[in-house]
């Protein structure tokens, strides 16, 4: 996937532990690969026994870290949570930049978007499940991190109302609709384990976003070009 | 009133006072203990009701489901035409919401807080009414089947969060804009847009 340090990569099922470190660089390195590792385990871990399922012990257990280390990173449980998400939310959006940055217009662009995060999802269930799955049940907090994050894809598709006939109306409540209805096509297959058929939700998907502002026809077009909008990096 | 909250049982009586709580102040800090104190019962007498709070969660979450569905079902089977009946389902589902609140915020915002296989199903039953439309012979999607899926998917976020943000006020403000949103892509701009001047 590219995401992590190469070694993380080749790892065993079990982690290992990386070599302790005696100078100051040696040891920032460590502690954020150890901070890394912490939160691939917590994915792994979240994505399978669920957030109320998981303990600390199951993931310093997982990242082959002492539990003094989880403290070091984290204050707790949810704190890790909430971390991993964020670094999700920004990585999943730097991911898409690029390919958003290249296309011209916006209903490209928002083709873009949504294949780059169709992408990002396949490329990493268990991250992408703990993340748009299980964050919700997680408490407040980290329900109201979801619904903020949420949220902010709204703009970029109210956007095409620009590319409405003057004369239409639109709900004040359909980018929300929108965002709502992707994230839950993917919310249902990776908690059915339905991974491989994410990719093939693109068109739907697609045609749901672009049809209420470009109407049917142009929103379908675009759909059938969905192939074309794979992420460039 | 739900037939599980009836408090002129003890089982009721749990019942009506989790939801009232529930609805006032969200699952997140709720304890035993306040539960216990709210309905004036014993945690030997809660237990002989139910296994835990999520227990009695689940009970209550699930009946609102039924009584939902089956609402939504007479309302939709009472139209002949697709669109009347999906509408009339529409704002069944929200004049239900409107009369209990409690049940609105339990149901809705705290869904999470039940078995996620429930809550799927729910959204299920959403996409195969929708799913009903009649086919055009010029509608262009690919997947009608999976627009129906996204479409009860945003339908549900966005009642969500109506509630949680604005309470069940919100929600019967926007019966029309739930009901364009599904209404688009099967019946057009047109039809559409007279569902949003209804509300």
């Amino acid at each position: 996937m590219g995401r992590y340090p190469r070694f993380m990569e080749v790892l065993p099922g079990h982690l290992e532990r990386l070599p302790a470190g005696g100078d100051r660089f040696q040891a920032e390195l460590l502690s954020r690969d150890q901070r890394e590792r912490i939160l691939m385990a917590m994915f792994e871990i979240v994505a399978k026994r669920g957030y109320q399922g998981t303990t600390v012990e199951l993931i310093v257990k997982r990242a082959g870290v002492a539990r003094a280390t989880f403290y070091e990173n984290f204050e707790n449980r949810e704190a890790c949570l909430l971390a991993g998400f964020e670094e999700t939310v920004a990585d999943a959006r730097a991911q898409a930049e690029p390919a958003v940055a290249a296309a011209k217009e916006w209903p490209q662009k928002v083709a873009a978007a949504i294949a780059a995060l169709l992408d990002y999802v396949v490329a990493d269930p268990a991250r992408a499940r703990t993340c748009l799955v299980e964050t919700v049940s997680a408490g407040p907090p980290a329900l109201e991190r979801y619904e903020q994050a949420m949220a902010s894809f709204a703009p970029a598709l109210a956007a095409g109302r620009a590319y409405t006939s003057e004369s239409a109306r639109l709900p004040e409540t359909l980018e929300d609709s929108i965002v709502g209805g992707i994230v839950w096509m993917v919310h249902l297959r990776l908690q059915r384990g339905e991974v491989d058929q994410i990719p093939a939700l693109l068109p739907t998907m697609l045609e749901f976003s672009l049809a209420p502002y470009l109407g049917e026809t142009r929103a379908a077009e675009i759909a059938a070009t969905a192939a074309g909008f794979a992420n460039p990096s | 009133m739900l037939a599980v909250a009836d408090p002129g049982s003890e089982r009721g009586l749990i019942c009506a006072t989790m939801l009232g709580l529930v609805g006032r102040r969200g699952c997140a800090e709720l304890a035993l203990a306040d539960l216990e104190r709210a309905a004036g019962i014993t945690a030997h007498e809660f237990h002989a009701h139910f296994a835990s709070l999520e227990d009695c969660f689940e009970a209550i979450w699930t009946e609102i489901d039924a009584e939902l569905r089956r609402r939504m079902h007479a309302a939709y089977q009472a139209e002949e035409e697709w669109r009347a009946g999906l509408r009339g389902a529409l704002a069944a589902a929200v004049e239900l919401f409107v009369a209990d609140p409690p049940a609105a915020r339990l149901y809705l915002v705290e869904a999470s807080a039940v078995q996620p296989l429930r809550r799927t199903r729910s959204l299920e039953a959403l996409a195969e009414m929708l799913d009903r439309a009649p086919r055009r012979d010029d509608l262009p999607f690919a997947d009608p089947r999976l627009l129906a899926e996204a479409l009860a998917g945003g339908v549900w976020s966005t009642a969500a969060g109506l509630v949680r943000d604005g309470g069940v006020v919100a929600l019967e403000a926007a019966l029309g804009e739930l009901t364009y949103l599904c209404v688009l892509p099967f019946c057009g701009r047109e039809a559409a847009e007279e569902e949003l001047r209804r509300s």
